[in-house]
This record gives C-alpha cells, structure tokens and sequence, in this order.
C-alpha cells in the first residue's frame, strides 16, 4: 500500500517536472532564437546604433513613464472608490474599468478616434476652437497608452486597497489623524505592494502598445515611432529584412529587463507574491 | 437510469465534437491556391478569385498587404504560391531569393493626391508643400510610398523652392499599405495623402483626388509570378488574371490592362 501510493508520488513530480519544463522551454525558445538571429547576423549591431532605434526608444521610454505616472495620478482616487463603496452597480462598474483590458488595443484606437480625432465628439469642436488636432501627435501616442494601460494600475491597485485592513485605518482616525494622513500613512504602505505590481504592469503595457498608437497617432519617426512601431515598419521593410526587426526587439526586451529589475531594487516589495 | 443518460450525454458531447471538427474543416475541396497581393488589389483581386473559382476546381486564399511586407514575409517562409506586387522592386525581392522567375506585368495604375472632399486646402500636387498640410505617406519601402517619394523628388528640380523638402517636412504619419494612407484621408484625419487612382475611386465622394502630373510619376507597374514549388491550379491563375476576362475585370476597377 505505502509502496504504491510512494509510487504514485514519484509518477505525479515527473509529470509535474515534465509540464514545467515544457512551460519554461516555451518561453526560452523565442529568446534564443532572437538571440542566435542576433550572433550570426552582423548588420543587427549595425542597426540597433541608428538614429531611428535610439528616437524610437527615447520616445518609447518617456511616453511610457508619463503614461504610468497618469495612471497613478489619476487612477489612485478611483481605485480606492471602488475598492470601499458599496454603491449599487459597483460590479458594472468593475467590469467597465476592466474593459480596456479585454478590448482589442485596435478597438481602443478606433474608440480614441472617434473621441479626440479630427471629426470627433471633442476632437472636432477642439479643433475648430483652437486649431489644435490631437491625431499623429506624441500626446496621441500618451493617450493611447492610458487608454490601455491605466486599467492594469486601477485594477491591482483596487485589489490592493480592498486587503488593506480597515481596523488600523480606524484606530488611526481615533488617534486623531487625517484622512489624507490615514491614507498615506497607514492604507498606501500596506497596499504597497499592489500598487508597485500595478504600476510595474501599467508600464510594460503602454510600452508595448501597438494597435491603439497605429490608429490613433501614426507612426513617424522621432514623434509618434515608438519601438513597436518601429519594429513592426522595420519588419515590413525589404531593405532591413528581419535584422531591423531583431535588433531592435533584443534592445526592448534588454530595455524593459533593466529598468524592470532597477526598479524592483529601488522599490522593495515589488512583487505579485 | 442514470447510466444511460451519462451514456447519452457522452453520445451527445462527441457527436457535437464531430460536428464542430467537421465544420471547422469544412467541405474538402483541396487545399487552396494562396495568393499574396498587393493591398491596392484588394477589391479587384477578390473578384477575380470569385470569377477563377466559378470555372475552376480550385479555391482562391486571397491574403494582402503592402508588397514589401508580403515580400519579407515570403521571403520569410510564408506558405504561398501566387505574388502579386504593385512594383517591380519587391518581386525582383522574390527573384533573388529564388522564390519566383519571370515575373509578368498585369496592370498599371495612375498615382494621386487624395484629401477630403470638405477640406478644400489642396487642389493639386503641387500644393501638398503648402504650410500646414497634414500629409500621409505609405513607408518608403511600400510601393505606393516609394513611388510617393520618386514624384516628389523628381518635381523638385521642374518645381524649385525647395520642393521636396517642404512636403517632407509636412509628412505627419507613415503607414504601413495604401489602403492605411487612404483611411486616414477618408476620416478627414490627414489633409492629403498619396494613393493609386482605384483607391481614390474606392473612397467614392469622401475623397476629391488629383492626378500627379505623369512627368514626375509614370503609371505604377503591377507584376504576378507563380511561387516556388507552387501547384499547377496556381500558374492557372497567373494565367487567368492575363487572360482577356481577368484584363476586363481588372479594367472595370479601374487598371490599365497591359496583358495579354
């Protein structure tokens, strides 16, 4: 019986070990070949020095951050809203700050067009006013991003403020603190990890957004060419081939690697665990 | 009892898998030819496959985009055994790579300025230098964005004052195909932007379209070569689109029919 069962054990870890290799196997293999691409294809170093990789990645990199911190600043009031009402409709309106996150980033940058484009609801009484058009600008390429990203913040951040025990928010209003003083003293720090894991998945969302800033905003070098853009016209062009497209897709993911685990350094805590 | 009916739901799931499998196969008519073309033979081009279909066995996948992109995506290893490029630099792309011999020119197309029809801010190719035109442009390896490029180049020496520099510096986006550059026109987000006259006419009354006067642009040349190691249904096809019925077909959409 004991023989058996210890039998079965050994049987289920393989099974266990195999699935997980499978897994990790799945995931290493795209790496690699980026990676062998790269070492045996010398023009790949040429390119990633181009004025068009490092336009692509500044604005990449600061589009990103302003889109994030957005997010923070706006999403935050929000977020904590829908983490202690109880107000009728919160489900739908759960579901509606989730949406973006199911929505095809296509389908945001349609939405975004009919919105703030040329022709409208706001865009065109703003343009006529003003003069000022959102489309094929940086600040379109921001847009877009929030549409698409800010929804991840909210959403953990929610969790986040939702586990926070409301006891020690009591105790701290009956010891006479603020309500602000409460919030950033006592709710912020226990929801600190939630929110550097919001924050962490807000950034790596809007730096990968392609669809919405396509339809919305173009894509021009130096303005609105952010790196998956950048990729996607470098692997549309004969001339580069995939070089282009691999080079610049090595630097991303080193990019994104880097500033991922500095900030994981700089933010202890920052962790889905 | 109670075995029966977990019998009969067990009968049921797998003759609903059945189904499903069957549908998602659907009739088995062999595989099909797959064409790869040019974004700007979007219309035309489904037609013809309808109109292959009708007196051939075979079934048409049509896929398309601009010709630079199926060219790197062919190269690339993409299943397919018909291309057809709105220029002849990206087939002479498959020919070096041994994927295609003897291409055949098809067709020709005209090359225009399209704005939107309410916009008035352009009446013609040479004010896209004009200050303040939002301009879109396919990407310069996209025929349609290539050949955007020569006409406004070769206008700089007939048109001076810094011709091509000023309608470059107005370029606002770069897209990937000829139907994107029209899209964004038609919605009236870009001011200007160069497309093929079948485009144009594709758009109807959203767009007012203007020819690039034939001195700086010679008509756009189309060319259709069978792939490498593709099935004979699909050299039928290439030779259908030359035949005088596809000719007339691709003259109703608005192509000059150069085969034949």
């Amino acid at each position: 019986m004991e023989l058996r069962s210890a039998r079965a054990d050994v049987i289920a870890l393989s099974v266990v070990v195999v699935l997980g290799a499978l897994f990790a196997l799945y995931f290493v293999l795209p790496l690699a070949g980026l990676g062998a691409r790269a070492a045996s294809d010398g023009e790949v170093w040429e390119l990633a020095s181009s004025e068009a990789v490092r336009s692509a990645l500044v604005l990449s990199l600061w589009t990103s951050t302003l889109s994030t911190v957005l997010a923070i600043v706006l999403g935050t009031p929000g977020a904590y809203w829908l983490a202690r009402t109880n107000v009728r409709g919160r489900t739908a309106l759960d579901a509606l700050v989730d949406l973006p996150i199911v929505l095809p980033p296509t389908v945001a940058g349609v939405a975004l067009l009919t919105a703030f484009g040329g022709q409208g609801l706001i865009g065109g009484p703003l343009a006529e006013a003003t003069g000022i058009r959102l489309t094929f600008t940086a600040a379109a390429v921001v847009m877009a991003q929030f549409l698409v990203a800010a929804p991840f913040y909210v959403r953990a951040a929610r969790s986040g403020f939702a586990a926070v025990d409301q006891q020690f928010e009591r105790v701290a209003y009956t010891l006479g603190a603020s309500r602000v003083e409460t919030f950033l003293r006592i709710t912020v720090p226990q929801a600190r990890g939630a929110l550097l894991a919001g924050v962490v998945l807000c950034w790596a969302r809007a730096l990968g957004e392609l669809g919405a800033t396509l339809i919305f905003a173009g894509s021009l070098e130096g303005r609105t060419r952010t790196m998956p853009l950048a990729i996607i016209d470098a692997f549309e062009r004969t001339s580069l081939g995939l070089s282009g497209a691999v080079s610049m897709s090595l630097i991303l993911l080193v990019v994104a690697f880097v500033v991922l685990v500095v900030f994981r350094l700089a933010m202890p805590g920052t962790s889905s665990r | 009892m109670r075995k029966t009916g977990r019998r009969a739901r067990g009968l049921l799931l797998v003759a609903l898998l059945g189904a499903l499998l069957g549908f998602a196969c659907g009739p088995d008519d062999g595989d099909p030819i797959v064409v790869s073309a040019a974004s700007s033979l979007t219309d035309v081009f489904t037609e013809l496959a309808e109109a292959f279909e009708a007196d051939h066995e075979s079934i048409v996948a049509l896929n398309f985009g601009a010709s630079s992109a199926l060219a790197v995506q062919l190269v690339e290893g993409a299943p397919a055994h018909v291309f057809a490029s709105a220029n002849v630099q990206q087939m002479a792309v498959m020919v070096e790579a041994d994927l295609a011999e003897d291409p055949l020119v098809f067709a020709q197309n005209e090359i225009v300025v399209v704005t939107p029809s309410d916009r008035g801010l352009i009446e013609g190719f040479e004010d896209l230098s004009s200050d303040g035109v939002r301009l879109v442009l396919a990407g310069p390896d996209v025929p349609i964005g290539a050949y955007a490029r020569e006409a406004i180049a070769a206008a700089n020496e007939a048109l001076g004052g810094e011709f091509e520099e000023r309608v470059l510096a107005n370029v606002v986006s770069e897209e990937a195909n000829v139907r994107a550059v029209l899209t964004k026109v038609e919605l009236g987000e870009a001011d200007a932007g160069i497309v093929y006259a079948t485009d144009a006419a594709v758009a109807g009354d959203a767009v007012e379209a203007y020819r690039v006067p034939s001195e700086f642009a010679p008509p756009a040349e189309y060319v259709i070569a069978p792939l490498a190691d593709a099935p004979d249904a699909a050299q039928a096809f290439v030779e259908f689109v030359l035949s005088e019925e596809g000719q007339a077909i691709l003259e109703r959409h608005g192509f000059t029919p150069t085969g034949g």
